[in-house]
């Protein structure tokens, strides 16, 4: 066995930048400067427990070496300290804001980094741990369990970040949804029609050509560039047929960045499908015919479940890369998430901009976690990837 | 039972199968064998028309192929190939219920059926409930041939169905088959490659060579041949020994037993106790493999609990030799 070397950098580097850079902000208000916190000033004793995790990993990513079994100790400490970190600097924020309801206390490089570096001793530790362990189950879940309980305790409302959302909840909430229906609404469409055109790809060779060079065209134009280039026949067609003029098809808004993403998500699902369905073991499908089926019994019974796994996962990459591209909507006027993002940059609030771009991780990597456990569930696992 | 006539297949300028006419008789095994690209899968795929002949017909029971729609012809006739095909999103169970499934059967049949066929190749029930990805070549295989038998049809198409696996499994697959051929008397129709794979498998050997057959006979004819040429050059110079490996040491026991010479000939004791010992269901090329490795000229026969049955001597092994000159 070996030093876990992964998990031995993160944890050292996050120990080291976390005593050494600011570790919270406390502003006046929500625009001005603010004054830089060390971890010990900022956590106070709590300190003690980010420090103390970020050794503990470091030292078992070494000990390991010796006694692998160890792995689960470095991901339930590690998990714990990640976990920790959001309650601990809530409190403190808390403390720090003190009466003023107009003062900012945000999070500083300094936390940020321990959090990354935990992250990443988190991780590390807990691939090698079997799926169903209970240590990886505990690790795991400790944070989002934790930055629960401290959401529903009130011990987070101090927090920049969180008296952002709260100040502006309801807009929050309208494009939270608005960003989701535009990225997920595209991604379904696409997969409306990238999966047939995917299929017409590999049962028609001549119009094989054709298609890729339409679908892969959209791929090639940057994204901001197609949505510059389609304001002209966007509200061309928005006047000349008044019932999409009506539905809000103009130059602006959210038509042009839904047909954007539309067609960003055509390459992976239309491509996906058709290696899928070429990529098909030909002994299966000439075992297939030789018994019997007729065309459409081998493409039903035998070639479309083989190469589901590999469809579905064409179109878990199009919904992931739609929840992070959807923040373009908002340059023109479609909504989203990006709003916040653009109108943090243009008001110099970095939480409102922070607010914008955790969202929209948090979106595409739950839409990633999400469409991954269903899609496994619908592949017959006689050809489910082991281990995963 | 299968007949060709006059078949002709061509792929652009070559001619995969070149005017070939066969007649394989009921419950016949019939191996084609050839060198790579003889035509010999195209023939075979010819009579379940995943081939469609550019000329001639094959028929089947009389009947041409082509008169009967390619999905019903394909569902009489069990289909095995090298790759083995077998669905790797089926469990084993499902794959052996693919053609009764297909006819239409009741669930209750098809699921008798499949735990009858898993039986038949040597697989508990238990079997089927396994993933083909979990299988090794050898079971694979049994799974093979136990999805081409699962609707019972009267015919087999195997395309070099033991080439994929190691030869220790192939032999023990190959004598498996025999043993079930044996009971269901299937007419089967065998691709190979391989010369001892042929002897020891076929009724009757079809040699081809581009497209055309050259010699189609039993085993033990190809022996008496003395024809120089192709045939005699592809079957190669130990023909003659491998084909010692159709007869078994019993064989050749049982029927010394019969005659009075041979009796007289064979003293109860002839032998030390430290004569190598061959077993009685081995077959002779084993027999004289031990021979030559121990440089002996007669070995003990025994049973399968180690008790002399008998001896056997070299002469028994090649028959009676003609002097030099």
């Amino acid at each position: 066995m070996t030093i876990d070397w992964i998990a031995l950098a993160g944890a050292a580097a996050g120990f080291f930048f976390s005593a050494a850079l600011p570790f919270l902000t406390l502003r006046p208000n929500r625009i001005l400067e603010g004054a830089p916190l060390g971890i010990l000033e900022a956590l106070g004793p709590g300190a003690v427990l980010i420090l103390g995790a970020l050794t503990a990993a470091a030292a078992l990513s070494v000990l390991r070496e010796r006694r692998p079994a160890l792995d689960t100790a470095g991901s339930l400490v590690s998990g714990a300290g990640l976990a920790s970190l959001l309650p601990l600097a809530g409190a403190a924020a808390d403390r720090l804001a003190g009466t003023s309801s107009i003062a900012r206390v945000s999070a500083g490089p300094g936390l940020w980094l321990a959090a990354a570096g935990l992250g990443i001793a988190l991780f590390s530790f807990t691939r090698r741990l079997p799926s169903n362990s209970p240590g990886r189950l505990i690790s795991t879940l400790l944070v989002p369990a934790a930055a629960l309980a401290a959401a529903l305790a009130g011990t987070l409302d101090s927090l920049s970040l969180v008296r952002e959302l709260v100040s502006r909840r309801d807009s929050y909430l309208a494009e939270l949804s608005r960003h989701l229906a535009l990225a997920a609404g595209s991604a379904a469409l696409g997969s409306g029609i990238g999966v047939p055109l995917g299929l017409a790809m590999h049962s028609r060779p001549r119009w094989r050509g054709a298609i890729s060079v339409i679908v892969s065209a959209a791929q090639v134009v940057p994204t901001l560039s197609l949505l510059g280039l389609l304001i002209v026949p966007m509200a061309a067609l928005g006047s000349a047929v008044p019932f999409l003029g009506r539905l809000g098809v103009r130059g602006v808004g959210w038509a042009p960045a839904f047909l954007v993403l539309f067609l960003y998500a055509l390459l992976p699902i239309a491509g996906n499908t058709f290696s899928a369905l070429g990529a098909v073991e030909p002994g299966a499908l000439d075992a297939a015919r030789g018994m019997g089926m007729s065309r459409s019994q081998a493409f039903r019974r035998v070639q479309a479940p083989l190469a589901l796994p590999v469809i579905l996962a064409g179109i878990r990459t199009a919904f992931t890369a739609n929840m992070g591209n959807a923040v373009l909507a908002a340059l023109v006027g479609g909504g989203g998430l990006g709003t916040l993002v653009f109108l943090g940059l243009a008001q110099a609030a970095p939480d409102l901009i922070l607010l914008g771009a955790l969202s929209v991780s948090g979106l595409a990597l739950a839409a990633d976690r999400v469409l991954a456990l269903a899609f496994r569930l619908a592949v017959s696992r006689g050809i489910r990837p082991e281990g995963s | 039972m299968i007949k060709f006539r006059g078949i002709v297949k061509s792929y652009g300028s070559t001619r995969a199968v070149d005017g070939v006419d066969l007649e394989i008789g009921a419950g016949e095994l019939c191996v084609l064998i050839g060198p790579s690209g003889c035509g010999k899968s195209t023939l075979l795929r010819t009579v379940n028309r995943m081939v469609e002949p550019d000329e001639g017909e094959v028929r089947v029971d009389g009947r041409p192929v082509r008169e009967r729609p390619a999905e019903d012809l394909r569902r009489t006739m069990g289909y095995v190939i090298q790759s083995v095909g077998l669905f790797p999103h089926m469990t084993v169970g499902e794959n052996v219920a693919v053609v009764p499934r297909l006819l239409g059967m009741e669930r209750s049949a098809i699921a008798k059926r499949s735990a009858a066929m898993l039986d038949l190749v040597g697989l508990s029930p238990a079997w089927s409930r396994r993933w083909p990805r979990e299988l090794s070549g050898g079971e694979a295989q049994r799974v093979g041939v136990a999805r081409a038998l699962a609707a019972d049809p009267p015919i087999l198409l195997m395309d070099e169905p033991f080439g994929s696996v190691d030869p220790l499994t192939r032999v023990r697959l190959q004598r498996e088959f025999l043993a079930i051929q044996r009971r269901l008397h299937k007419t089967v129709l065998f691709v190979t490659h391989d010369v001892e794979e042929a002897i020891r498998m076929a009724d009757r050997i079809a040699v081809m060579r581009s497209g055309r057959i050259l010699r189609y006979a039993t085993p033990e004819e190809f022996v008496a041949s003395d024809a120089e040429g192709f045939v005699t050059e592809f079957l190669g110079l130990e023909y003659g020994v491998e084909i010692l490996s159709r007869r078994s040491v019993r064989e050749v026991l049982e029927s010394a037993e019969g005659t009075e010479d041979a009796r007289a000939s064979r003293p109860d004791q002839p032998l030390d106790s430290s004569a190598p010992a061959v077993r009685v269901d081995s077959n002779l090329k084993e027999a004289l493999g031990l021979m030559a490795a121990r440089r002996v000229e007669c070995l003990a026969v025994t049973d399968d609990r180690g008790r002399r049955v008998g001896t056997l001597r070299l002469e028994d092994v090649l028959g009676t030799w003609r002097a030099c000159p």
